[in-house]
């Protein structure tokens, strides 16, 4: 049994207008356990709908995906997701949004059980448990998110662009934390961005994705010591043999 | 106005609420004035209509001798009855409809047929089928209630946010946890809002029942007096009413405010 994920995908189709459009084509990669990957791929060649079939959302696909050995068939909380845009429920607290992931979650209280209150100080929301999500700015939501996305302790992290909504100040403070998250707790992480610099950032491996119809057009070893110096000359170099791969 | 002007006269208003409820008076306290004046000058006669002074007097009467309260314990007790099973059954209905394909399939042209016929057309029926005790009476608010909620009610649901039911759908909730955690709180601003308009149609439709069929309760009470001519008794009861309907308007919107409490909306830059 094979540990992490191993995405094998043959054909994906969708059917735009009757016509039958092909969005991917041989695509296949391994992400080994603990390891951070990045998909980088231009706008709009289907980085997305990747995470969804890796999420279960959706199974119409030609090839396998398996996690730790086991076929992915549906959604299920062995893989937490962060989306763009960080969807928490309006009318929940702080903590309750984290704790509604929860498979036990009870609206009455009581979920400030340990996990959820070591997400709150890993993620640094301290003092913010009891605010309701329109109270918080938006780097704050999405720290909520990555807090939801980890109270089952997941055996994969998937991310759609997490930090794609956010001013470039707190985009990259909040790269440095998902650095220090990753770790922290060490769980096997996908995350899907355009942004080259946010990938060499934190990738210990870059899955560069052509336009479409998609297929992997260089992965990239990240060996660089972590944390890393954005403008060291190591740094600087990969930076632009990704951009020159993407801009093939 | 801008919101800016707007935000800046409330904040005025605050510092000066004198100066704005005496703003708020004049209008009131000079048609009391014209009407006073109307029935002393006999251009209206007093048997016809009694003055604001008239009318004072007998409600402090009427709430003396406990008469005023007897008549709207009846009709608060028709209202509250008939507004709690029509809303419960309209929010259930509009639930199951708003949730289900098969429910909707089920009962959704059913509903929607009934729901134009007006209630007071069902007034004769009723009287027909229950009588012309309480019951016809509650059931006639019953039906308006339902008919009033079941619409937002399905929209509400129907129309939350998609993102947050793939959030559920991602992290394995059942369809009742989804339902109970994010379907039903997406249509509690619309529930709410219905349940106002449901409750100014409760009023009215009861105090129709009361008039064609009845011996006690506010509505009886306002038509009575009138047929016997004590126009002060009139106004008392036309007052009540007045008071009884913005009492309950007023919980209601206490109730929507605690309930969506966590957004922040236009009324809380504007203080409207």
């Amino acid at each position: 049994m094979s540990k992490g994920l191993a995405v094998s995908i043959e054909r994906k189709k969708f059917i735009v207008n009757g016509d039958s459009l092909e969005v991917f084509s041989g695509i296949r990669f391994e992400i080994g356990p603990s390891e951070f990957a990045v998909l980088l791929g231009p706008s709009g060649c289907g980085k997305t709908t990747l995470l969804r079939l890796i999420l279960g959302l959706d199974n119409d696909y030609e090839g396998t995906i398996e996690l730790d050995g086991r076929l992915i068939s549906g959604p299920g909380l062995d893989r937490g997701i962060v989306f763009q845009e960080p969807r928490l429920i309006p009318w929940m607290s702080v903590q309750d949004n984290i704790a509604f992931a929860l498979p036990h979650f009870k609206s009455t209280g009581g979920n400030d059980d340990d996990q959820v209150s070591h997400l709150i100080t890993l993620t640094g929301l301290s003092g913010f448990e009891n605010a309701w999500p329109n109270q918080l700015s938006g780097g704050m939501s999405q720290r909520v998110a990555i807090a939801r996305a980890l109270v089952n302790v997941p055996n994969l992290l998937l991310m759609d662009e997490p930090l794609g909504a956010l001013d470039s100040h707190t985009r990259m403070r909040l790269q440095r934390e998902l650095a220090r998250i990753h770790d922290q707790e060490s769980i096997t992480t996908l995350m899907v961005t355009h942004d080259v610099d946010e990938a060499v950032f934190l990738g210990d491996k870059i899955i560069v994705l052509t336009d479409r119809v998609a297929e992997i057009s260089k992965v990239f070893a990240v060996d660089l010591s972590k944390p890393r110096d954005r403008v060291g000359r190591a740094f600087v170099q990969l930076r632009s043999q990704v951009l020159a791969v993407l801009n093939e | 106005m801008t919101c800016a002007r707007r935000a800046a006269s409330a904040r005025a208003g605050w510092r000066i609420p004198l100066q704005r409820y005496s703003l708020s008076v004049i209008v009131p306290f000079l048609l009391l004035l014209l009407w006073e004046a109307a029935v002393r000058t006999d251009f209206f006669p007093s048997t016809l209509l009694a003055a604001p002074s008239e009318v004072v007097v007998k409600f402090v009467e009427r709430t003396a001798d406990l008469s005023l309260f007897k008549h709207a314990l009846v009709s608060v007790r028709r209202i509250t009855i008939g507004f709690a099973l029509g809303t419960s059954l309209g929010i259930f209905f509009g639930v199951l409809v708003g949730a289900s394909r098969f429910a909707t399939r089920l009962v959704e042209p059913t509903i929607l047929s009934l729901i134009p016929i007006p209630g007071i057309a069902w007034i004769p029926l009723l009287i027909i089928v229950f009588g012309i005790g309480e019951v016809s009476k509650i059931s006639l608010i019953m039906i308006s209630g339902f008919s009033t909620l079941f619409i937002p009610t399905a929209y509400g649901i129907r129309t939350a946010d998609k993102n947050l039911v793939e959030v559920a759908l991602v992290l394995g909730k059942s369809q009742i946890s989804t339902l109970r955690y994010i379907l039903l709180p997406s249509a509690v601003p619309s529930i709410l809002s219905g349940m106002r308009v449901t409750m100014v149609a409760a009023w009215t439709l009861m105090i129709s029942a009361e008039i064609v069929a009845s011996s006690e309760g506010l509505g009886w009470f306002v038509w009575d007096a009138r047929r016997f001519s004590r126009p002060d008794d009139m106004i008392v009861g036309m007052i009540s009413l007045g008071i009884l309907g913005k009492s309950t308007d007023y919980l209601l919107v206490r109730l929507e405010r605690y309930l969506t409490r966590y957004r922040q909306t236009y009324r809380d830059i504007t203080d409207v």
